[in-house]
């Protein structure tokens, strides 16, 4: 048999009086979309947050690969294949798109602050190779040409292209997507739609946080539900999304 | 001593020390309030070493800015656990003790007198006793310093530094170190501060504690707001700006106990006014 792309397997996490993972256990295939859904504090961010290593665990475990990330940094899972974005997005707003790509650009070896002291005109040259791949990035996602806007001066939905253009530059495999699509407008959603297909397309792993179930029904080949902590149930949009019981605690009632 | 010559050299040397606090406090948001510290540092190391003709002054000032860096990253520590204004009262205590230990370890920092009669700067056999020999100095290390602050800043790790600021988290998500990234610019600025402490020493043959008290680090601070947070510019502006406040009052007929206050008074009402009305300072941009 082989072994899952991404397993998280019995994870539970407690925050105080807060059981916000509990026994939760599922896996992510490769190459394929995968949404996590259920109601509101079903646990779906701190999920991202123990994948990534942002939150430890209090047990279980997630492979990745078939290596274990438990205790991993978020920097060593970062450079291990695994990037995501954020609900509220966490651009460095005083910076223009480009730098905000560049900050995220994987491979910073050669030009920590010895070789910028040391080796400028080395560092020069590095600099530019990392406009050119961060300009590569904006253009993926579109944004080429609002290279130079600082956030403050790009739409909602070109700010959360810009957070998928940042993670894009950490050439991660597997993409984690907080909320996406949330708040866009019609115009802004079609494009992030457009991109999620895209990102599929170019082989990447994508585990996205989505409240919608249209958009899900759009972009999901494999839904996962959470309720309160727990993984209650993995499987195509088809079968998840028409099960009564499901449908009814999505939308307030009761197990 | 020319009063010219020695108001410049007196600016460079705060120049080094505002360059310091810029990268700890303006780039990568280490609030510290204990620069003069690591400053006085510096001076005593140089001037102890000098004196005790242990090491020429060039070797001393080299050894004294590796000192100030480790320092710095000792003090720095904290930051990793402790957030935002929490740390500006770590420092605070950091800079208490500093001073404590310039005045009670006495058989080595001379104590409340401080020391005197500290030799003049000497670089490969020249001396620099003059002020304009001295200028030439002070002005090529301000020159180096500031060049090694615009290479680090214009360098992607200069991105990454600026982008810590911002937001910590978003660059840990991004897979950088944060750690050494903090740990690298507190090294720097440790070194910029043990420079301008050993030039300090030098120049003016005589140290003692109230030189490198907690003043002196508001002092530098305010240096650094009115100026310009973030920019090279600013760091140089403001000390030029603000050493020129105490010389003009030297020049107006008000009795000389009066100057002291006055200074404090009038530094006091400019950093609040800056804050409040132009918090980016001159040249700068925004802090916070």
């Amino acid at each position: 048999m082989i072994a899952p792309y991404l397993a998280v397997d019995a994870v539970s996490k407690r925050f105080g009086g807060l059981q916000a993972l509990n026994d939760c256990s599922f896996t992510v295939e490769r190459r394929k979309t995968t949404c996590l859904v259920g109601p509101n504090g079903a646990g779906k961010t701190t999920v991202f947050n123990v994948i990534t290593g942002f939150i430890p665990p209090d047990g279980g475990t997630i492979t990745f690969n078939g290596r274990p990330l438990n205790c991993l940094t978020p920097r060593n899972i970062v450079q291990g294949g695994i990037a995501r974005t954020f609900q509220n997005l966490r651009l460095f707003e005083e910076m223009t798109a480009l730098d905000n790509v560049i900050v995220y650009l994987s491979g910073d070896e050669a030009t920590g602050p010895l070789a910028a002291l040391a080796r400028p005109f080395h560092v020069n040259n590095e600099l530019k190779r990392k406009r050119a791949r961060a300009l590569a990035h904006l253009e993926t996602v579109g944004l080429a040409h609002k290279a130079d806007e600082v956030p403050k001066n790009l739409s909602y939905g070109q700010q959360k292209l810009l957070c998928i253009a940042r993670i894009l530059a950490t050439e991660a495999d597997v993409l984690l997507l907080d909320e996406p699509t949330s708040g866009l407008s019609q115009g802004a959603l079609s494009a992030m739609v457009d991109m999620i297909h895209k990102l599929k397309e170019q082989g990447h792993t994508l585990l996205i946080v989505e409240h919608n179930t249209r958009m899900v029904q759009r972009i999901a080949d494999e839904i996962i539900f959470l309720h309160q902590g727990h993984c209650l149930a993995q499987g195509a949009p088809g079968i998840i999304l028409k099960d009564p019981k499901l449908t009814e605690i999505y939308f307030g009632g009761t197990v | 001593m020319n009063f010219w010559l020695s108001y410049i050299i007196v600016a460079e040397i705060f120049s080094i020390a505002a360059l310091s606090t810029n990268l700890l406090v303006g780039v990568i948001g280490i609030f510290s309030v204990s620069q003069a510290a690591i400053m006085g540092v510096g001076a005593y190391t140089v001037a102890l070493l000098t004196l005790g003709h242990v090491l020429p002054f060039a070797a001393a000032l080299v050894l004294a800015a590796l000192i100030c860096s480790v320092l710095n990253i000792l003090l720095a520590l904290p930051s990793l656990r402790v957030a935002g204004d929490y740390f500006v009262v770590t420092s605070f205590g950091s800079q208490l003790v500093a001073t404590a230990l310039f005045i009670n370890w006495s058989s080595l920092t001379g104590g409340a007198s401080g020391l005197t009669a500290i030799p003049s700067a000497e670089v490969f056999g020249f001396p620099l006793d003059e002020s304009s020999q001295f200028l030439l100095l002070s002005t090529i290390l301000l020159a180096a310093t500031s060049m090694s602050y615009w290479l680090l800043m214009r360098s992607p790790f200069g991105r990454t530094i600026d982008a810590i600021r911002q937001d910590e988290v978003s660059v840990v998500a991004a897979g950088k170190d944060v750690l050494r990234a903090k740990l690298s610019v507190s090294a720097v600025s440790g070194a910029y501060a043990g420079v301008a402490g050993g030039l300090y020493a030098a120049y003016f043959s005589f140290i003692d504690p109230t030189a490198f008290d907690i003043n002196v680090s508001i002092l530098i601070l305010t240096m650094l707001v009115v100026g310009g947070a973030r920019t090279l510019l600013g760091s140089i502006m403001g000390p030029f700006l603000l050493w020129a406040l105490p010389q003009l009052l030297n020049q107006i007929d008000i009795p000389s106990t009066a100057v002291g206050p006055l200074r404090q008074l009038i530094f006091g009402i400019l950093l609040v006014a800056f804050m409040l009305f132009r918090p980016q300072g001159i040249a700068g941009r925004r802090l916070g």
